[in-house]
């Protein structure tokens, strides 16, 4: 037999009957089997929402618990999105602008003040070695709470319980404050102080409130990443900056600071970007209405009061707006992240 | 003569330069001495600094659970004193009995029925979901099929995208079917968690094809090599899924409030609740009807907080693990 | 058990479009009898670790057979074949003990656990690992880890022992003390064995029958010592041996073997260009000798000493001769050689066959 024939031959041999091949392919296939739950999970309750955001934002007037035989939106359009951002949704309740606003000022002042927290609280851990392990753990406990729960309790801080003729306790805070002669403040109550500036209501004393808990709830986390990350950092640069004798603020500012950005970074834009969609913690200290209608109201806060009100196109509209902003965020993290991160 | 003065000027400048030399190096010694010295004094109020700073943030840290549980052992009026007391007068876990007796007209039972449903919901779609997350991540580390990359990235995308934007639909799409204040309705929805699967198929990856051949060899066949291999090696991820999971049924608050209004409430929607009947009851009408009681309101929180930290001592490395990869709260 | 293999060939379909397909070993014949340690030689990529593994089933050959005494295996399952694999990152589960990794694989097969307990134990013994069963694989050695690979191979009495790459994550210590060892295991089962490596020098010491393979063809099939001293082409004559063999290129012109000027030997063979392959072992010192080497320096071993020079006919950037300790030899830039016969290969210089 020559070579030619013989090369032939397997050829001939590899050359399967097509039923088989299909029976082959199906078999090379059975990966689908593993995902399919998933992905008829993922369809229903992931892919299509998504979509269907996106179409439901442009439906006007729509109801989408409608009654049986009617349409449920007048027509297609921005309209939505026009009324929503200029308040004018004639349902009353909370004002996009102003729930944005709020947002807005929670969390670019809690994110950034709890990691620089976080960051000075890690660098104390890395210096201790007695009770390390039980600080780390005590730093940690406030991330398994409940939001809600948690909420409540800071609640109790600053409320005052009473009425406003007969105060029976003005509550731990304005107790502690006292101390330093500050007169009581109503923090979260009805008569709780607050600027206005134009048409945004600015409840400075819930502002606090609000940040000091985003602060204390932000803290576990960011201490977790950053204390791990300090560990990581290699011991030769320390040594080093000794033999250059640098001082130990120089050491952390300019040595550990920079070694750790690519965490602080991440940690500031998860921050920012969590921040964004803050809700339950806030229902937890301010009450389901979100303190007096909504003047401490969230965008995440603003969509759910309209699925509840069953204005349909208004909830879609927010939450397209609120993935816009939380894109921005992703938009600029892609780029600060490229410039200032030293690796 | 001269000659001989200056020699001996010489000399002696010589012996001063060689007295100088030494007295510099005594100086030296003392200086590093000194430096020493200073260098273990700041090492000292380094130390002091460190540990005061963080006794400081402890304390603030750990203040609010603190409160939480002395409030809840306080009998209302107590409480309601102008100067909070930071111990309490008189233990009163009458507060827990109150709570726990609850029943709500509006709903299927008492706080205690409340606790095991959400046990109950937690505990269903965790395990389901758990199984779901493994068997996904199987395929999508270690089998190949067309259009598996394109998968892939798709639920990779939808990870940038708020949860909010597909709760609306997702609350229309179980309206429709008729499904709300169901069971079904508090699991289906959350089954799939797309950044676990993430999660657990890169931890998949990392096992060495080496050892799947291996246990081929050893006659495994490959749903025997996912439970007796993959599973077992990545227990760590698995264990801190799988409690990041149960604490976020734990924890829900949005979805179960939308859908179930009646007859599968789950706990955290109870914490907002003053308990107002009880507490008349509870101090015979001391406080009305309609007032919600902060003492109650705390006992119901310290128990909504008590598995969290159950979970949280029993499994801290685990969770710390997990945390620290996952990043997500709830 | 006997192996045969008829005809093997893996290819591989291209990685990208474009690429060619891979032909990863090409029509390979061998007839391993029973009770042998082969090993199977050659440089990365060379075909020898797809031949292991698909001799063990772990990949299927685009065609050929393999059969294990006459029994056809080509379509069978691993766990059917009754062979035992040991890999080169020895593949432990990590999650279990030693006991456990050396049980799986009977544990697997649904035997009683006190004989499967008891037969791990049998196979610690034979790899010396009796006193480890309880750790885990991360708290052994490269070493032990090798042997508990062993064992686990081992315990399941199989008819073919497979290895592939055993010894390469060891250090240089402990690769001979394991090599030895391997060997010793081998004799006291008599389970033939194939094994994969590129050191040739593991190969030749306790190989009983060596296949030196170079692009997926097999190039020489033989005793080590043989394939030595009789390679069949420049390949196989360049890659076994340390040193190296020296190459020179030279000619064959009117009955003699001519590198430069220099007639180093007579021959019967035609005229035509040629490579000349001389062991470093084969030369002879000798101030009247055939062949004149411009000296670079010289290494003492002790043993004997490596004259390391420059000819401009080499292939190789350096020469290198090794002659004994004893031989005086001359202060002069210059010295000259008599050559061992039976040390000196002649190869074509076109197909790189040897011409015998």
């Amino acid at each position: 037999m020559s070579d030619e024939t013989l090369a032939l031959q397997n050829k001939n041999n590899s050359q399967k009957p097509s039923s088989k091949k299909f029976w082959d392919f199906l078999k090379s296939q059975r990966g689908w089997l593993f995902v399919l739950p998933a992905v008829v999970l993922m369809a229903i309750f992931t892919f299509y929402p998504i979509i269907n955001a996106f179409v439901g934002a442009f439906k006007e007037n729509y109801q989408a618990l409608h009654l049986e035989g009617e349409k449920g939106y007048t027509g297609w359009g921005f309209e939505n999105f026009v009324r929503v951002l200029k308040g004018d949704t004639g349902t009353g309740g909370a004002s996009f602008m102003q729930c944005l606003f709020n947002t807005f000022v929670f969390t670019f002042i809690s994110v950034p003040l709890s990691t620089l927290l976080a960051l000075l609280i890690s660098v104390g851990l890395t210096r201790i070695k007695v009770l390390q392990k039980a600080y780390q753990t005590v730093f940690f406990l406030p991330y398994l709470t409940n939001a809600l729960a948690m909420g409540a309790v800071f609640a109790t801080f600053f409320t005052i319980v009473g009425t406003s003729r007969n105060v029976e306790t003005y509550g731990l805070m304005n107790n502690f404050l006292s101390l330093f002669g500050i007169k009581p403040v109503d923090w979260i109550g009805s008569g709780s102080p607050a600027w206005h500036w134009g048409s945004l209501n600015v409840p400075w004393a819930k502002y606090i409130v609000a940040i000091i808990y985003e602060v204390w709830s932000g803290l576990p986390f960011k201490i977790l990443i950053l204390f791990s990350a300090l560990q990581n950092v290699n011991k030769q640069y320390y040594d080093a900056a000794k033999i250059d004798s640098a001082s130990k603020s120089t050491v952390l500012w300019k040595i550990t600071a920079p070694l750790i950005s690519p965490m602080l970074s991440y940690l500031l834009i998860t921050g920012l970007m969590g921040g964004m969609k803050q809700y339950s913690a806030i229902v937890g200290i301010f009450g389901a209405d979100m303190g007096i209608d909504y003047d401490m109201g969230t965008m995440v806060g603003y969509i759910y009061q309209y699925i509840e009100k069953g204005a349909t196109g208004f909830a879609f509209a927010g939450s397209l707006l609120l993935f816009a902003v939380i894109m921005v965020f992703t938009g600029i993290n892609l780029i600060v992240s490229k410039k200032t991160v030293h690796y | 003569m001269k000659d001989l003065e200056n020699k001996e000027l010489l000399n002696q400048e010589e012996v001063t330069e060689v007295v100088e030399v030494e007295e510099a190096k005594a100086l030296a010694a003392i200086d590093l001495n000194k430096e020493k010295a200073r260098d273990k004094r700041a090492k000292i109020v380094g130390a002091i600094l460190s540990y005061t700073f963080l006794t400081i943030c402890a304390f603030f840290a750990f203040l609010p659970f603190y409160w939480m549980v002395i409030s809840s052992l306080k009998p209302e009026y107590e409480y309601r004193r102008s100067v909070p007391t930071f111990f309490p007068h008189e233990f009163y876990f009458k507060n827990y009995a109150a709570v726990l007796s609850q029943t709500d007209t509006g709903s299927s039972g008492s706080f205690l029925q409340i606790i095991v449903n959400t046990l109950v919901v937690g505990l269903v779609s965790t395990s389901i979901g758990l199984v779901v997350i493994v068997i996904t991540s199987y395929a999508l580390a270690r089998m190949e099929f067309k259009g598996k990359n394109l998968l892939f990235t798709l639920m990779l995308a939808t990870m940038m995208i708020p949860g909010e934007m597909f709760t609306l639909t997702n609350y229309l799409t179980v309206s429709k079917w008729g499904w709300n204040d169901t069971f079904t309705v508090l699991i289906l929805p959350f089954l799939v968690s797309i950044y676990y699967i993430y999660l657990l198929r890169n931890n998949f990856k990392q096992i060495p094809n080496s050892l799947y051949q291996a246990a081929k060899v050893d006659g495994l066949s490959d749903a025997g090599y996912l439970v007796k291999v993959m599973v077992p090696l990545t227990a760590p991820t698995l264990i801190s899924v799988t409690l990041l999971k149960f604490i976020a049924t734990w924890n829900s608050y949005i979805w179960p409030r939308l859908v179930n209004t009646q007859s599968w409430q789950l706990i955290t929607n109870w914490v907002t609740r003053g308990f107002p009947d009880r507490g008349a009851k509870l101090y015979n009408g001391l406080y009305g009807t309609t007032m919600a009681l902060t003492t109650l309101r705390m006992a119901a929180v310290c128990m909504v907080s008590l598995p969290l930290f159950i979970l949280f001592i029993a499994f801290r490395k685990y969770i710390m693990h997990g945390v620290s990869k996952s990043g997500t709260k709830g | 058990m006997k192996i045969t293999i008829q005809d093997l060939t893996k290819t591989f379909p291209a990685r990208h479009k474009g690429d060619k397909e891979v032909t990863a070993v090409n029509m390979m014949n061998i007839d391993i009898p029973s009770g042998k340690l082969v090993g199977l030689l050659g440089p990365s990529g060379c075909g020898k670790s797809t031949t292991l593994f698909m001799l063990s089933g772990l990949e299927s050959p685009t065609s050929g057979h393999i059969l294990f005494d006459e029994e056809d295996v080509t379509e069978l399952a691993p766990e059917k074949r009754g062979i035992g694999l040991v890999f080169q990152n020895y593949a432990l589960y990590p999650h279990m003990t030693v006991e456990q990794n050396i049980m799986f694989p009977l544990v697997n097969m649904r035997i009683p656990k006190p004989e499967a307990k008891e037969r791990a134990l049998d196979a610690a013994r034979l790899v010396q690992i009796e006193e480890l069963l309880n750790r885990k694989p991360s708290e052994l050695s490269g070493g032990q880890q090798q042997r508990v690979a062993i064992a686990r191979a081992l315990v399941k009495m199989p008819n073919v022992l497979l290895l592939d790459e055993p010894l390469s994550n060891l250090d240089a210590r402990l690769r001979l003390q394991t090599r030895e060892e391997i060997k010793r295991i081998q004799r006291e089962t008599g389970i033939t064995t194939v094994f994969v490596t590129h050191d040739q020098e593991e190969a030749m010491s306790i190989c009983d029958i060596m296949v030196v393979m170079k692009l997926g063809i097999v190039q020489q099939i033989g005793e080590p010592q043989a394939i030595y001293d009789d390679p069949e082409n420049l390949f196989v004559a360049n890659f076994l041996g340390t040193p190296p063999i020296n190459i020179f290129k030279g000619q064959i012109k009117n009955g003699g073997v001519f590198i430069g000027d220099e007639e180093i030997m007579k021959t019967k063979h035609e005229d035509q260009e040629v490579y000349v392959g001389i062991r470093p072992e084969g030369f002879i010192y000798s101030p009247s000798g055939v062949l004149s080497l411009d000296v670079d320096h010289i290494e003492v071993m002790g043993r004997d000493k490596s004259v390391v020079s420059i000819s401009k006919y080499s292939t190789k950037p350096t020469v290198r001769s090794i002659i004994d300790a004893d031989v005086k030899l001359e202060d002069a830039p210059v010295l000259k050689f008599n050559l061992k016969k039976n040390k000196v290969f002649l190869f074509n210089a076109e197909t790189e066959e040897r011409i015998r």
